[in-house]
């Protein structure tokens, strides 16, 4: 594996054991962590800094630019240059929603063994993609996002969701065959669209131009670009 | 937090139905400085006007209390009105 090159001295926060880890979060959310966890370059096991992360965060990630400064080639990447989104926030391809203890629920995509509405431990890609944190500023959020996970993780509707492979890839074509028509199929940034609409109320309008709009997609460039989230950079520990 | 009462017409429901936008009346804009107010599944009242089809219904004018966000309204009860 070649240079890691989101990930360097600057923000790695020290080393951490799988003792200490099990004492900070849960048992089996540790378990199921550093069970997926994979080596990087240098032959360090880098796990996302939970200390960095709060409840309702979302998650953006990319795979990691070239070493020629390029981005990698990738389909999520292209649509969201076709819809126009801004080209430096084109690199995020997917979007996730941070519950606590280094896990996420998403709208997963069908390459996976199990698709659709999914918890999933952050080190599951965190050897090769990079992450962006994006959290809701305002004080009003902090009291709603509870709520706004518990409604990602128990709503009976929201859960056997399958991932919108049609929607995703009508993007590219500025074209939803079957209109805002996601009943059962959502995908990842319309999942958290939802969410944060449904128990915020956030992101309203744009909830009501995807809802309401011919073929009007929300993707993760545009969660980047929202000026009403803070940036926040991922810190990684050193597992021992 | 402050409650304050609201009233609109349903403009847009979310697929499952249970959750929807409500359009404030100009009125009530000018008051609140907010265009629309949110009903979700925390909303009280809400099971009474899906009228048992399980579904609310865009064009139906309501009522109710909210509390204020950055954003909308996030209604605590609803009702018909």
């Amino acid at each position: 594996m070649g240079t890691y090159q989101w990930v360097d001295a600057a923000n790695i926060g020290g080393l951490i054991s799988y003792n200490t880890l099990t004492a900070e979060i849960s048992h089996p959310a540790a378990k199921s962590a550093v069970g997926l966890l994979q080596f990087v370059g240098g032959g360090k096991r880098l796990i996302p800094s939970h200390e960095c992360l709060e409840i309702g965060d979302i998650v953006l990630s990319g795979h990691p630019k070239r070493e020629n400064g390029k981005d990698k080639w990738h389909p999520v990447q292209k649509s969201q240059l076709r819809q126009g989104c801004d080209p430096a926030s084109c690199r995020w391809t997917h979007a996730m929603l941070y519950v606590g203890d280094l896990h996420v629920i998403e709208s997963n995509k069908p390459t996976k063994l199990r698709t659709g509405v999914t918890l999933a431990p952050l080190t599951r890609d965190s050897h090769n993609r990079e992450f962006l944190i994006l959290r809701y500023k305002g004080t009003d959020f902090v009291e709603r996002r509870e709520d706004i996970v518990r409604y990602a993780l128990m709503s009976s509707y929201l859960a056997p969701r399958q991932y919108d492979i049609g929607g995703a890839l009508a993007s590219h074509f500025r074209w939803r065959p079957n209109g805002a028509d996601h009943s059962k199929r959502i995908f990842c940034s319309e999942f958290i669209l939802e969410c944060f609409f449904v128990q915020g109320p956030f992101l309203v309008k744009e909830f009501i131009a995807v809802t309401e709009g011919e073929n009007q997609f929300f993707l993760p460039a545009d969660l980047a670009v929202d000026d009403r989230f803070d940036h926040l950079p991922m810190k990684y520990f050193e597992l021992e | 937090m402050k409650q304050v009462p609201f009233a609109g017409t349903i403009r847009t429901i979310t697929r499952d139905g249970r959750s929807g936008v409500v359009a404030l009346d100009a009125d009530v804009q000018a008051a609140v400085g907010k265009a629309f107010a949110v009903i979700s599944p925390d909303t009280r009242g809400r099971i009474a006007l899906m009228n048992g089809t399980g579904q609310l219904k865009a064009g139906v004018h309501v009522e109710g209390t909210a509390v204020d966000g950055s954003e909308a309204l996030r209604a605590l009860s609803v009702k018909a009105g």
